[in-house]
């Protein structure tokens, strides 16, 4: 793995973004980053190009996780179809109320103790 | 690539199970021996008479299968072990039908036996890891497809719970289920949620367990002199792996293609089926699974369930053994459980959960990968 795919999200000027990869042979964007090969087209990784993703999408699913062998409960996963494509699984904000096609969008904060990429509905730009 | 219908006829001719129960101390290998023995005793032959076995198991480990066989007689039989998550005994009794159906041999036993443990997992050693990969355990996994059905089609979660009263009456009659128990619509919602509106009645029961089926030929049939009117013949074998499907969730897209490869190659479709014994590890699965076998149009599995479409005497019976869910799923024996209980309804042998004049059956599982596998089973005459 290069340097900059060693985490799964940088955050730049108080904005996150995802870690991802492109295929340059397919075009395929995924997430979460790996150097083996193209699951679409099978390119090597030579044609895996690191990708900045930006931490914005639609809601597609949620669920309040009651139970949990290791972790305290409960927390939120949403599933969240991201602008650039990958469909990915993230903590939600501790005070989002999450509703499926929700716009949502990431930034960093401390989940028990440990830096988390966590979403919660976009802020409604100003008119 | 070549299908059952252009290669020797191969026919279920013996089953036989250990229950499935909670983990217990008994050992694998007297699980493994007493669905053995049950299924030889069933097809009135003799440990010899089988050319090769398949072996599904996962948890286990390393030679398990031929570990457990020996006690039977070493009869220097081909062994194989298969692992293939979830769908391990799909698989080697897939293996078997195709060894059977090649002309390789004329006798095969599948089976699966396994006990809970730990897993040594190729998914998570190839060390590629999401966001919170370790938060989503299985039930969180299927809690979040749960919300987005309820969500497209307006679903409840007492209608999508109520997979689990039906199941959960089947099992009832089920002397080989994990959950003999029929639960109350209340009792399935009983809280807590373990994950989204799932709750515990809602998820199989992980156990321990055996289930063994043994194929043959025309050949093997006449040289042993089995009874042909309780041999059942496997029309159809598939099995696929993934392919990228977008946001559409993985094992439906698997589920609808697989099954349809299976509906091309014996020219059956979803109208010709009387029993379907499918990967319903969580009550949703169910929903989504019998809709893209297309035995329910998109959105209206639940009307259907509720209308009783899927009971035992209705239009297809899903589950009549109680599924994953109340028969349960301790991983190498479901698949060859769900083949078993099939076999089991198309001799109309299955008693009290019988399914009023079965002909038709398919058994379904997914696994972890993802995988899929299919077989359609056919009375003949
Ligand atoms: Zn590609």
């Amino acid at each position: 793995m290069s340097a900059e795919m060693t985490g799964l999200w940088s955050v730049d000027s108080g904005t996150a973004r995802l870690n991802g990869i492109r295929c340059s042979s397919c075009g395929l964007v995924l997430f979460p980053p790996q150097l083996y090969g193209c699951p679409a087209c099978g390119a090597g990784p030579g044609e895996l190009i690191p990708a900045a993703l930006p931490a914005a999408g639609r809601l597609h699913s949620f669920a309040v996780v009651n139970l949990h062998p290791s972790h305290p409960t409960p927390y939120t996963i949403l599933e969240v179809e991201l602008d650039s494509g990958p469909l990915v699984r993230a903590l939600a904000a501790s005070n989002f109320d999450p509703r499926i096609n929700d716009r949502v969008e990431g930034h960093e904060a401390q989940v028990d103790g440990t830096p988390q990429l966590v979403f919660e509905r976009a802020r409604v730009p100003l008119a | 690539m070549k299908t059952l219908a252009e290669l020797r006829p191969v026919y279920v001719v013996g089953i036989g199970l250990h229950p499935y129960q909670r983990p217990s101390e008994k050992n694998y290998v007297l699980l493994g021996l007493t669905a053995v023995r049950e299924a030889l005793a069933d097809a009135g032959i003799a440990w010899p008479a089988v050319q090769s076995a398949y072996v599904g198991n996962v948890l286990v480990g390393m030679a398990a299968g031929t570990a457990m066989l020996r006690y039977l007689g070493a009869t220097g039989l081909s062994i194989a072990q298969v692992e293939n998550a979830s769908a391990s005994g799909s698989t080697a009794f897939r293996q078997a039908v195709i060894e059977v159906a090649g002309g390789f041999s004329d006798v095969a036993l599948a089976m699966g036996v396994d006990k809970p443990g730990p897993i040594a997992s190729g998914p998570g050693k190839a060390g590629v890891r999401g966001l919170v990969d370790d938060r989503v355990v299985p039930f969180t996994h299927f809690a979040l497809l749960t919300q987005l059905y309820m969500e497209q089609h307006g679903a409840t979660p007492e209608q999508i719970a109520k997979v689990a009263v039906k199941n959960h009456r089947n099992g009832a009659l089920n002397p080989y289920a994990q959950r003999q128990q029929e639960r109350t619509l209340e009792e399935v919602m009983e809280p807590p949620a373990v994950s989204g509106v799932l709750t515990r009645l809602q998820c199989t029961p992980v156990g321990e367990g055996a289930a063994a089926v043994i194929v043959m030929s025309e050949e093997g049939i006449a040289r042993h002199g089995i009874e042909k009117s309780r041999a059942i013949q496997v029309v159809a074998s598939a099995a696929r792996s993934e392919e990228l499907s977008g946001t559409l969730n993985f094992d439906v897209a698997l589920t609808e293609k697989t099954t349809h490869d299976a509906y091309r190659q014996c020219g059956l479709g979803p109208s010709d089926f009387d029993v379907v014994e499918l990967h319903d590890a969580f009550t949703i699965e169910e929903l989504l699974y019998v809709e893209a076998m297309g035995f329910s149009l998109p959105g209206e599995a639940v009307r259907d369930l509720e209308a009783g479409a899927f009971d035992i005497g209705g239009r297809v019976a899903i589950s009549p053994s109680g599924g994953l869910i109340a028969m349960g799923h301790p991983i190498g024996p479901t698949g060859v459980g769900q083949v078993a209980e099939v076999t089991r309804q198309l001799r109309q042998e299955a008693g009290p959960r019988q399914h009023p004049g079965a002909r038709v059956g398919l058994t379904h599982m997914v696994g972890v990968g993802p995988v899929c596998v299919v077989h359609i089973l056919q009375r003949p005459g």
